[in-house]
């Protein structure tokens, strides 16, 4: 089983074992008080057309977090469930790299960080 | 109402609390006032079975955390106020992120009653909830209610006066819902410092001692700074102690105390759905999943929404204005009507009495026109974004434009906004606007998004424009307006930028939203909210309106009669010398109004733009609406009675005009287009942010931008040598 990786790398439809939360403050709180807490199980649902926000079921409903978010939320894979298979086309994220959508992008650049660099 | 018992609704956004509130009070509904504060808190009046509540609506919360501004009002209301009766509304198609509400608001021992609302939606998936056993396990009366169609409130309401009169029989001991545990280790350490909070009177009075330790060991800085308040000897000794039972807590489970009672409230909330609820086996795909797989999709989501959002439009402005479906009139032509026959029906009191007459008509009844004749669009606006609301599609549309808007420092919600401000280019209205950024919960994304609508072209701006292409680009009018269409939404875009950047600075929001479950909206519920959104508006921003325009009136109409020698430039004063076509006698006494001053004092800015005192009178008259500029812009060019508001007639004026080349146009319009949202936008504003404060500003800040814009353009373009021919 390979170990915990940032949820933001999860392809959609694969699920996964929440094992820690980083950040802090009012999102780290915003976080745990959506659920998003050790040994809950998550599946990706799809991504947004443009790649960021994704969408995961937890606790039996759905949540939309941008990658900014996702990267803080350390996740463990299950094996993909026989029936599932790989994520269908048009669900967000064919043709990219499982790891691109971490990338950082135009906020940063254009300053909008929020942890202030 | 002060004797009545009060029932505080608490609850999770898209639990159906709101629902159930319209349906136990009804009509009798105010808003509260609660200083500093720009959250509404609803309230009001319940009646059943001869027995009468208050009924208070709290902000929908996921949790009392008071990380933000909702989650204090709603905690504050609990601990402070006190009410007798907390209503907590739980999702029953959603109960262990909802039960983790009900655990916190049992930690502070609120008096308690759970309504499980949407209980015929989680029989339909097959959810066996056992509420009896739930209410034993959490100390309250479990009460399966159906918001939407006022099932099971009766109930609910009987719930709450048993609860009552268990408090009128036992003054001394209020029954509190069961205490919750903290598992392991944390459950000792809460217990030890509840003990030495509870030891302290004052403290102990006031608050739960069990809650108040919780709250110290996760940190919370509001309850640390009453516990210094209220027992300010213990406080020291408290807090130590509390950051000790942290740091156990740490070393034990090598992870912060925070997350771990987080942590521990959740597994309360599952192990209670453990012991009382059975889901069906095997996994549906739920009829969300099935429309979201379609409604998200990469390539159909996009085009879905545009659909949607042009549907609302589309529905907005031709059944509001534009099509005469209602006895042969629009919505918004029955409104005008009913203006037009008023102000003809005041017309013989201005023979009398003229300053009156012309106070009334131009004034009054025009100030409060201009506000009236928009509510049926403004209505019609609300009910559509109520029916997206209530559906769940708003949170998707979010979820798609969430990252281009980003950019900018926006999130995907404020879409919505500058469409209906005119984001289509075809017409559309900042005032609707403004107020549809009430989708946005985050107070500076909402702020910014309500500062950069009145960039967009509304239906006001497109006549000025209308009769400036027609007069100055016959052969390119798609062209040119495609051209103010873009620009209308670069200057948005790059001011919602700017003012991110340098004014409401900060950090940016975190995104983390729910997709709630599709539902049926209801009729009943989106006119209920449509409605009383339209009345707010309608009595709050018409004052200020009603106030504006009489000022504005009074600047365009003092001092009056002739004006004196030949100030004025020609041919208005060729007129005073002797003409007497009433268009030349109108031109002039605006000229000489106070308005006209004005627009004369400021001609030596004017014309860096390539502005003449006309023009600086029309912009300032078009502070009211801009409709007006055309209409001001034709009685200074003394356009006669009969057609001095027919754009067609000043666009041939003005094509005469020597003064008049394609270059002023331009920098007029990119004027119009930029510079301070109209007095109604303004109102809509001072409403929505709760000062003058943002108003103000926004004012300044567009007219600043577009001054600016206009000179630059006018003043390039000399230097090019455009636009002289």
């Amino acid at each position: 089983m390979a170990g915990a990786r940032p949820l933001c790398e999860l392809a959609a439809g694969r699920e996964a074992v929440i094992r820690s939360l980083g950040g802090s403050g009012a999102i780290r709180q915003r976080l745990l008080d959506m659920g998003i807490t050790r040994g809950a199980e998550l599946r990706v649902e799809r991504r947004a057309p443009l790649g960021d926000p994704i969408e995961i079921r937890v606790k039996g409903y759905y949540l939309a977090l941008r990658h900014e978010e996702a990267r803080d939320i350390l996740v463990e894979e299950l094996a993909a469930p026989p029936a599932a298979g790989p994520a269908p086309c048009g669900q967000g994220d064919c043709g990219r790299g499982a790891g691109r959508g971490c990338g950082r992008g135009w906020r940063h650049r254009l300053g909008f960080g929020r942890r202030g660099g | 109402m002060g004797k009545l018992p009060r029932i505080a609704i608490a609850g999770n956004p898209n639990s159906g609390k709101t629902s159930i509130f319209n349906r136990l009070t009804g009509l009798s509904q105010t808003v509260g006032n609660y200083a500093g504060v720009t959250v509404e808190i609803k309230e009001g009046r319940a009646e059943r079975a001869g027995r009468a509540f208050r009924v208070i609506d709290l902000p929908g919360t996921y949790s009392l955390a008071a990380f933000s501004q909702d989650e204090l009002i709603a905690r504050d209301y609990v601990v402070e106020e006190r009410p007798d009766v907390v209503l907590d509304v739980v999702d029953a198609t959603n109960l262990e992120r909802n039960l983790y509400l009900t655990v916190q608001l049992m930690e502070m021992r609120a008096p308690l009653v759970i309504a499980l609302n949407m209980a015929d939606l989680a029989e339909e998936q097959g959810v066996r909830i056992d509420a009896t056993r739930l209410g034993r396990l959490l100390g309250a009366r479990v009460v399966p209610t159906v918001g939407s169609q006022g099932r099971g409130l009766d109930e609910a309401l009987e719930a709450c006066a048993e609860l009552l009169t268990g408090q009128a029989d036992n003054p001394e001991k209020r029954p509190g819902p069961a205490p919750v545990t903290y598992g392991h280790m944390v459950e000792g350490e809460v217990a030890r410092l509840a003990l030495l909070a509870g030891s302290e009177e004052r403290l102990a009075a006031r608050y739960e001692p069990r809650w108040v330790a919780a709250k110290l060991i996760e940190g919370d800085a509001a309850v640390a700074a009453r516990v210094r308040e209220l027992a300010p000897e213990a406080a020291g000794v408290l807090e130590a102690e509390a950051a000790d039972s942290a740091r156990r807590i740490v070393a034990h489970f090598g992870a912060d105390a925070a997350t771990i009672v987080a942590e521990r409230r959740y597994g309360f909330a599952a192990g209670a759905i453990r012991e009382c609820v059975r889901f069906p086996s095997g996994v549906r795909r739920s009829l969300t999943e099935r429309i979201d797989a379609v409604a998200c999709s990469r390539w159909a989501g996009p085009v879905i929404l545009a659909a949607v959002v042009y549907a609302m439009f589309f529905a907005v402005f031709k059944l509001g204005d534009e099509w005469g479906w209602l006895f042969g009139r629009s919505p918004k032509g029955w409104a005008d009507a009913l203006f037009a026959w008023l102000a003809s029906a005041a017309a013989p009191l201005a023979q009398g009495w003229p300053l009156l007459g012309s106070l009334l008509v131009d004034g009054v009844i025009g100030g409060v026109g201009g506000v009236v004749s928009f509510v049926p669009l403004i209505f019609l606006l609300f009910l559509f974004v109520a029916v997206l609301e209530d559906s769940g599609y708003i949170a998707r549309v979010a979820f798609m434009t969430d990252r281009p808007f980003r950019v900018f420092g926006l999130q995907g919600k404020s879409v919505l906004a500058m469409i209906v401000s005119g984001g289509l280019g075809g017409g559309g209205c900042a005032v609707p606007g403004v107020l549809a950024a009430r989708t946005l919960r985050e107070e500076k994304d909402r702020l910014v998004t309500m500062l950069t609508v009145p960039f967009m072209n509304c239906g006001a701006k497109l006549p000025v424009f209308l009769m400036l292409v027609g007069a100055f680009f016959p052969d390119a009018r798609a062209r040119m307006l495609l051209l103010l269409w873009g620009l209308s939404w670069l200057f948005a875009l790059g001011a919602a930028w700017a003012l991110r950047r340098f004014v409401i600075r900060g950090e940016q929001t975190p995104f983390v939203m729910e997709l709630p479950p599709y539902h049926r909206p209801t009729l009943r519920g989106a006119l209920t909210h449509a409605w009383e959104r339209t009345w707010t508006f309608l009595k709050k921003a018409g004052t200020i309106l009603l106030a504006v325009n009489v000022v504005l009136w009074a600047l365009m109409s003092f001092p009056r009669g002739a004006p004196e020698r030949s100030a004025l430039p020609s041919p208005a004063a060729d007129a005073s010398s002797g003409a007497t076509r009433s268009g030349d006698r109108r031109s002039a006494e605006l000229g000489n109004s106070l308005a006209g001053r004005l627009g004369r004092l400021l001609e030596p800015a004017g014309r860096l733009a390539g502005f003449g005192w006309r023009e600086n009178i029309a912009l300032i008259g078009g502070l009211a609406a801009k409709e007006v500029i055309v209409g001001t812009m034709g009685t200074a060019y003394s356009l006669g009675e009969a057609d001095h508001e027919n754009p067609a007639s000043l666009s041939q004026r003005l094509t005469a005009d020597p003064g008049w080349n394609r270059l002023r146009a331009l920098a007029m319009m990119i004027f119009v287009l930029v510079y301070s949202p109209c007095v109604a936008t303004l109102a809509a504003l001072r409403r929505e942010t709760g000062s003058w404060k943002w108003p103000a500003f926004a004012t300044l800040y567009t007219t600043a931008l577009a001054f600016v814009l206009a000179v630059a353009v006018y003043q390039g373009g000399l230097l090019l040598g455009w636009g002289l021919s």
